[in-house]
């Protein structure tokens, strides 16, 4: 991690999800991202916050890392556990479909890569 | 994809057959929906959205080979959205978000002045959306947008004699659209059959949606979706030649 990254607990609360993509508008904003990039960022991390609730989790550890036209997103949760645990069958695709990358970590990890 | 579906693959895989193919398509509708529904609060209708990842969706089940791809929800997703994103792509010169935030505010304006009388306190953002009909977020991003930038409201007066900006823009005057619409009617008409016609009839002139005009005609949407299209072609066509 560098000490550009933008750090974000989230606990697994519906509601809260509307301040995660606010959250990941303002990184993909400051990536230099158009409105439709910023608005698949939405979708990515409302896809992956879907599945960290669904899975029962507690919350997610996320992490921002902007760069020019290209943004990092990490999660973890908070126990550890794999991320996509609760993911449905269309979550992965979606997700592949919207980010250049997506990375499932050995430890469980999430990291998707948008450029 | 239960061994339902793969049966059903290997049949469409083999005899092409439209019925199979249909039943498939109705069967993966959902994803069509659900996908649909994820580019909503893009400047698109949900209805346009559905109608682009139905027809997606039957591309995809065309497409699709059992043998060669895994799940069927795994091959179609991005197809699906492909589309999506194409038509998002095409109709870029008419949708920008910007433009409709700025068409936002003065109804989120007018809902935060009303509900801070009568609440007698700042409404919060959720009820400022049930009020005006928008997503929370919307309005926060709007709120957002007009602190950091220099939004100008349209009712707002600009000059001594109080003119607001609203009574500066043009309109264009609707009888020209609604002549030209006329007389373009009357030439297209004559390639459609009766059935066409009315879908047209019902779709354009009394702004039925696709689901009721299905209803009506004791069919799925899909049909309807596809006629639609058949019927666009058609038009196409016909005025292409003129």
């Amino acid at each position: 991690m560098s000490n550009k990254d933008i750090k974000l607990e989230i606990p697994s609360v519906k509601r809260y999800s509307r301040i995660l993509r606010l959250t990941a508008a303002g990184a993909a904003d400051a990536s230099g991202f158009n409105i439709d990039v910023i608005e698949d960022v939405k979708i990515l991390v409302s896809e992956v916050f879907s599945s960290i609730i669904e899975a029962g989790y507690k919350g997610v550890k996320i992490s921002f890392l902007p760069n020019d036209k290209k943004l990092k997103i990490s999660f973890e949760t908070y126990s550890g556990e794999p991320v996509l645990k609760g993911a449905n069958e269309m979550t992965v695709p979606i997700l592949e479909a919207l980010a250049g990358s997506v990375i499932k970590e050995e430890n469980g990890g999430l990291t998707l890569i948008i450029e | 994809m239960t061994q339902n579906d793969d049966k059903l693959f290997e049949e469409y895989t083999q005899t092409g057959s439209i019925e199979v193919r249909n039943i498939i398509v109705e069967k993966y509708y959902y994803m069509a929906k659900v996908l649909a529904g994820k580019f909503l609060n893009r400047g698109v209708d949900y209805d346009d959205l559905l109608q682009v990842a139905s027809l997606a969706l039957v591309k995809a089940v065309e497409r699709f080979k059992p043998d060669m791809h895994n799940k069927f929800s795994t091959f179609a997703t991005p197809t699906i959205i492909g589309e999506i994103k194409k038509y998002f792509r095409d109709k870029a010169n008419t949708i920008r978000m910007p433009r409709k935030h700025y068409e936002l505010y003065p109804s989120i304006k007018n809902a935060f002045e009303t509900l801070s009388q009568v609440l007698d306190r700042a409404p919060t953002p959720q009820e400022i959306a049930d009020s005006t009909g928008h997503s929370a977020e919307e309005v926060i991003e709007v709120l957002e947008m007009v602190r950091n930038g220099n939004l100008t409201s349209l009712d707002e007066e600009f000059d001594e004699e109080g003119y607001s900006r609203m009574e500066a823009v043009g309109n264009v005057d609707p009888d020209f659209e609604r002549i030209e619409t006329l007389d373009l009617y009357d030439r297209a008409l004559d390639v459609l059959d009766e059935n066409e016609r009315k879908v047209i009839l019902m779709r354009y002139k009394q702004g039925f949606s696709q689901k009721k005009i299905a209803e009506e005609f004791g069919v799925s949407q899909m049909y309807i979706s596809r006629l639609e299209k058949k019927i666009y072609s058609k038009l196409r066509k016909k005025l292409d030649s003129n």
